[in-house]
Protein backbone atom coordinates (compact mmCIF):
# COMPACT_ATOMS: atom_id res chain seq x y z
CA UNK A 1 0.00 0.00 0.00
CA UNK A 2 0.86 3.58 -0.22
CA UNK A 3 2.54 4.82 2.26
CA UNK A 4 0.95 8.78 1.84
CA UNK A 5 -2.46 6.06 2.08
CA UNK A 6 -1.14 4.44 4.95
CA UNK A 7 -0.75 7.70 7.00
CA UNK A 8 -4.44 8.36 6.29
CA UNK A 9 -5.54 5.27 7.30
CA UNK A 10 -3.55 5.57 10.74
CA UNK A 11 -5.05 9.23 11.23
CA UNK A 12 -8.10 7.30 10.62
CA UNK A 13 -7.80 5.60 14.06
CA UNK A 14 -5.46 2.28 12.60
CA UNK A 15 -3.11 2.95 14.93
CA UNK A 16 -1.09 -0.20 14.88
CA UNK A 17 -0.27 0.32 10.89
CA UNK A 18 2.41 2.02 12.08
CA UNK A 19 4.24 -0.93 13.09
CA UNK A 20 4.48 -1.02 9.35
CA UNK A 21 6.70 2.44 9.33
CA UNK A 22 8.85 0.93 13.01
CA UNK A 23 9.50 -2.20 10.95
CA UNK A 24 10.61 -0.43 7.61
CA UNK A 25 12.72 2.39 9.00
CA UNK A 26 13.97 1.72 12.70
CA UNK A 27 17.04 0.51 11.61
CA UNK A 28 17.47 3.60 9.17
CA UNK A 29 17.18 6.21 11.93
CA UNK A 30 19.06 4.04 14.46
CA UNK A 31 21.64 4.03 12.42
CA UNK A 32 21.24 8.11 12.38
CA UNK A 33 21.19 8.34 16.04
CA UNK A 34 24.43 5.85 16.71
CA UNK A 35 26.49 8.27 14.84
CA UNK A 36 25.88 11.00 17.27
CA UNK A 37 25.24 9.29 20.47
CA UNK A 38 27.65 5.95 20.63
CA UNK A 39 25.65 4.66 24.08
CA UNK A 40 23.53 1.58 22.59
CA UNK A 41 20.75 2.12 24.98
CA UNK A 42 20.78 6.20 24.70
CA UNK A 43 20.15 5.56 21.20
CA UNK A 44 17.58 3.33 21.25
CA UNK A 45 15.83 5.28 23.49
CA UNK A 46 15.91 8.75 21.36
CA UNK A 47 14.91 6.08 18.23
CA UNK A 48 12.02 5.52 20.01
CA UNK A 49 11.65 9.16 20.83
CA UNK A 50 11.48 10.02 17.40
CA UNK A 51 9.30 7.91 15.99
CA UNK A 52 6.64 8.86 19.00
CA UNK A 53 7.30 12.28 18.15
CA UNK A 54 6.65 11.62 14.93
CA UNK A 55 3.35 9.87 15.35
CA UNK A 56 2.14 12.56 17.32
CA UNK A 57 2.93 14.90 14.26
CA UNK A 58 1.50 12.50 11.99
CA UNK A 59 -1.28 14.97 11.06
CA UNK A 60 1.01 17.59 9.64
CA UNK A 61 2.72 15.13 7.48
CA UNK A 62 2.01 16.69 3.92
CA UNK A 63 4.27 14.74 1.98
CA UNK A 64 6.81 17.28 1.06
CA UNK A 65 9.67 14.86 1.65
CA UNK A 66 9.55 10.74 2.06
CA UNK A 67 8.26 9.44 5.37
CA UNK A 68 11.93 8.35 5.87
CA UNK A 69 13.49 11.28 5.51
CA UNK A 70 10.97 13.40 7.49
CA UNK A 71 11.31 10.79 10.71
CA UNK A 72 14.92 10.92 9.86
CA UNK A 73 14.91 15.27 10.43
CA UNK A 74 12.77 14.11 13.79
CA UNK A 75 15.25 12.24 14.91
CA UNK A 76 17.85 14.56 13.73
CA UNK A 77 16.48 17.59 15.80
CA UNK A 78 15.49 15.07 18.61
CA UNK A 79 19.11 13.92 19.34
CA UNK A 80 20.80 17.43 18.94
CA UNK A 81 18.52 18.65 21.29
CA UNK A 82 19.15 16.02 23.95
CA UNK A 83 22.97 16.44 23.14
CA UNK A 84 22.28 19.93 24.02
CA UNK A 85 20.79 19.60 27.18
CA UNK A 86 24.32 16.70 27.97
CA UNK A 87 26.21 19.77 27.31
CA UNK A 88 28.51 17.95 25.10
CA UNK A 89 31.12 20.14 24.51
CA UNK A 90 32.59 20.08 21.07
CA UNK A 91 35.55 21.45 19.32
CA UNK A 92 35.51 24.89 17.29
CA UNK A 93 38.40 25.33 14.55
CA UNK A 94 39.19 28.20 13.03
CA UNK A 95 39.01 27.91 9.17
CA UNK A 96 42.51 28.31 7.56
CA UNK A 97 41.93 30.43 4.11
CA UNK A 98 45.35 29.39 3.09
CA UNK A 99 44.54 25.84 3.00
CA UNK A 100 44.98 24.55 -0.16
CA UNK A 101 42.51 21.15 -1.89
CA UNK A 102 45.27 19.15 -2.58
CA UNK A 103 46.73 20.15 0.96
CA UNK A 104 43.70 18.66 2.27
CA UNK A 105 43.23 15.45 -0.07
CA UNK A 106 46.50 14.23 0.56
CA UNK A 107 46.04 13.92 4.22
CA UNK A 108 42.26 12.64 4.03
CA UNK A 109 42.92 10.32 1.23
CA UNK A 110 45.92 8.88 3.21
CA UNK A 111 44.53 5.37 4.16
CA UNK A 112 47.00 4.50 6.71
CA UNK A 113 45.15 7.20 8.97
CA UNK A 114 41.74 5.65 9.09
CA UNK A 115 41.60 5.89 12.84
CA UNK A 116 42.82 9.17 13.10
CA UNK A 117 40.30 10.41 10.58
CA UNK A 118 37.47 7.91 12.75
CA UNK A 119 39.18 9.85 15.55
CA UNK A 120 38.81 13.55 13.66
CA UNK A 121 35.10 12.95 13.00
CA UNK A 122 34.18 12.21 16.59
CA UNK A 123 35.23 15.88 17.65
CA UNK A 124 33.34 17.26 14.87
CA UNK A 125 29.77 19.11 15.63
CA UNK A 126 26.94 16.95 15.80
CA UNK A 127 25.36 18.50 12.46
CA UNK A 128 29.19 18.08 10.84
CA UNK A 129 28.77 14.89 11.53
CA UNK A 130 25.47 13.86 10.51
CA UNK A 131 25.93 15.64 7.29
CA UNK A 132 28.74 13.20 6.59
CA UNK A 133 26.98 10.36 7.80
CA UNK A 134 23.75 11.34 5.43
CA UNK A 135 26.08 12.26 2.30
CA UNK A 136 29.10 9.57 2.06
CA UNK A 137 28.16 6.43 3.96
CA UNK A 138 24.25 6.92 3.52
CA UNK A 139 24.43 8.26 0.02
CA UNK A 140 21.26 10.53 0.45
CA UNK A 141 20.24 12.96 -2.44
CA UNK A 142 21.60 16.32 -1.47
CA UNK A 143 17.77 17.65 -0.86
CA UNK A 144 17.17 15.03 2.14
CA UNK A 145 20.38 16.28 3.45
CA UNK A 146 19.31 20.01 3.18
CA UNK A 147 15.78 18.79 4.81
CA UNK A 148 16.65 16.46 7.70
CA UNK A 149 19.80 19.11 8.67
CA UNK A 150 17.08 22.41 7.73
CA UNK A 151 19.73 24.44 5.82
CA UNK A 152 19.89 25.45 2.50
CA UNK A 153 20.59 22.32 -0.15
CA UNK A 154 22.95 25.16 -2.05
CA UNK A 155 25.35 25.34 1.18
CA UNK A 156 25.67 21.44 1.61
CA UNK A 157 28.77 21.56 -0.80
CA UNK A 158 30.78 24.56 0.83
CA UNK A 159 29.84 23.13 4.45
CA UNK A 160 31.28 19.37 3.17
CA UNK A 161 34.33 21.36 1.83
CA UNK A 162 34.69 23.09 5.19
CA UNK A 163 34.26 19.94 7.02
CA UNK A 164 36.95 18.55 5.00
CA UNK A 165 39.46 21.29 5.90
CA UNK A 166 38.26 21.37 9.25
CA UNK A 167 39.58 17.43 9.48
CA UNK A 168 42.74 17.75 7.84
CA UNK A 169 43.33 20.68 10.64
CA UNK A 170 42.74 18.44 13.57
CA UNK A 171 44.57 15.27 11.88
CA UNK A 172 47.29 17.57 10.97
CA UNK A 173 47.35 19.49 14.37
CA UNK A 174 45.34 17.35 16.92
CA UNK A 175 42.84 18.87 19.28
CA UNK A 176 45.15 21.70 20.44
CA UNK A 177 44.77 23.67 17.55
CA UNK A 178 41.80 24.77 18.65
CA UNK B 1 39.17 7.60 1.74
CA UNK B 2 35.88 9.05 4.06
CA UNK B 3 33.22 6.13 2.30
CA UNK B 4 35.95 3.82 3.63
CA UNK B 5 35.13 4.51 7.14
CA UNK B 6 31.20 3.16 6.40
CA UNK B 7 30.47 0.49 9.25
CA UNK B 8 30.41 -2.89 7.50
CA UNK B 9 27.45 -3.68 10.01
CA UNK B 10 24.57 -1.00 10.42
CA UNK B 11 23.87 -1.21 14.10
CA UNK B 12 20.13 -3.02 14.75
CA UNK B 13 17.47 -2.40 16.51
CA UNK B 14 16.18 -5.16 19.60
CA UNK B 15 13.99 -7.54 17.62
CA UNK B 16 11.06 -5.90 20.05
CA UNK B 17 11.19 -2.10 19.39
CA UNK B 18 8.23 -2.17 16.88
CA UNK B 19 6.61 -3.61 19.96
CA UNK B 20 7.58 -1.74 22.83
CA UNK B 21 7.17 1.65 20.80
CA UNK B 22 3.44 1.13 19.74
CA UNK B 23 2.89 0.30 23.94
CA UNK B 24 4.56 3.44 24.78
CA UNK B 25 2.77 5.34 21.50
CA UNK B 26 -0.70 3.71 23.09
CA UNK B 27 0.53 4.67 26.85
CA UNK B 28 0.98 8.55 25.59
CA UNK B 29 -2.22 8.96 23.68
CA UNK B 30 -4.08 7.55 26.84
CA UNK B 31 -2.32 10.32 28.45
CA UNK B 32 -3.19 12.84 26.45
CA UNK B 33 -6.38 12.00 26.00
CA UNK B 34 -7.26 11.82 29.84
CA UNK B 35 -4.79 15.61 29.71
CA UNK B 36 -7.76 16.69 26.98
CA UNK B 37 -10.62 15.20 29.08
CA UNK B 38 -9.25 17.19 32.43
CA UNK B 39 -9.07 20.09 30.35
CA UNK B 40 -12.30 19.86 28.72
CA UNK B 41 -13.91 19.37 32.08
CA UNK B 42 -12.77 22.24 33.86
CA UNK B 43 -13.46 24.49 31.11
CA UNK B 44 -16.77 23.42 31.22
CA UNK B 45 -16.93 23.95 34.81
CA UNK B 46 -15.51 27.62 34.64
CA UNK B 47 -17.93 28.27 31.87
CA UNK B 48 -20.79 27.28 33.97
CA UNK B 49 -19.83 28.64 37.05
CA UNK B 50 -18.98 31.46 35.16
CA UNK B 51 -22.60 31.85 33.25
CA UNK B 52 -24.31 31.27 36.38
CA UNK B 53 -22.27 33.77 38.54
CA UNK B 54 -22.89 36.19 36.09
CA UNK B 55 -26.33 35.30 35.81
CA UNK B 56 -26.90 35.96 39.33
CA UNK B 57 -24.48 39.01 39.22
CA UNK B 58 -26.55 40.84 37.35
CA UNK B 59 -30.14 39.54 37.82
CA UNK B 60 -29.73 37.63 41.22
CA UNK B 61 -32.21 40.14 43.07
CA UNK B 62 -34.97 39.25 40.28
CA UNK B 63 -34.14 35.12 40.28
CA UNK B 64 -34.42 35.18 44.21
CA UNK B 65 -37.68 37.17 44.20
CA UNK B 66 -38.95 34.69 41.43
CA UNK B 67 -37.53 31.55 43.22
CA UNK B 68 -39.55 32.92 46.70
CA UNK B 69 -42.77 33.25 44.82
CA UNK B 70 -42.62 29.87 43.00
CA UNK B 71 -41.84 27.88 46.46
CA UNK B 72 -45.06 29.64 47.67
CA UNK B 73 -47.35 28.40 45.11
CA UNK B 74 -46.48 24.54 45.04
CA UNK B 75 -48.61 23.69 42.30
CA UNK B 76 -45.64 25.68 40.00
CA UNK B 77 -43.41 23.04 40.89
CA UNK B 78 -45.54 20.18 39.20
CA UNK B 79 -43.23 20.61 36.12
CA UNK B 80 -40.14 20.10 37.96
CA UNK B 81 -40.33 16.05 38.34
CA UNK B 82 -40.63 15.31 34.73
CA UNK B 83 -38.07 17.89 34.07
CA UNK B 84 -35.95 15.93 36.09
CA UNK B 85 -36.36 12.65 34.65
CA UNK B 86 -36.15 14.01 30.88
CA UNK B 87 -32.61 15.17 31.79
CA UNK B 88 -31.34 12.24 33.43
CA UNK B 89 -32.65 10.57 30.30
CA UNK B 90 -30.65 12.49 27.71
CA UNK B 91 -27.62 12.22 30.17
CA UNK B 92 -27.97 8.43 30.40
CA UNK B 93 -28.72 7.86 26.17
CA UNK B 94 -25.53 10.71 25.69
CA UNK B 95 -23.16 8.01 27.97
CA UNK B 96 -24.81 5.13 25.95
CA UNK B 97 -24.25 6.63 22.87
CA UNK B 98 -20.34 7.96 23.61
CA UNK B 99 -19.66 4.43 24.69
CA UNK B 100 -21.09 2.88 21.59
CA UNK B 101 -19.90 4.76 18.98
CA UNK B 102 -17.23 7.53 20.00
CA UNK B 103 -15.04 4.42 21.64
CA UNK B 104 -15.28 1.57 18.64
CA UNK B 105 -13.44 4.17 16.30
CA UNK B 106 -10.27 3.91 18.58
CA UNK B 107 -8.18 0.91 17.19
Amino acid sequence: MDEQRLIARILDGHESDYGYFLERYGGEVFAIVSRLVPNREDAEELTQDAFVRAYSRLDSFIGRSSFSTWVCRIAYTTTVSWLRKKRIKYLSIEDKPNLSDREVDEVLDNESRLDELRNAIALLRPDEQMLLELYYFESRPMADIAYILDVEPGTIATRLHRIRRKLYTLMKHGKDNK
Amino acid sequence: MLRALEPKERPSLPSNFAYTTMRRIRLERQKSEQRQRIVAVCCVLAVTILGIGGLFYMFGATIWQSMVTISKRPEDLSLALPTFFCLAFFALLNRWLARHYVGRNKT
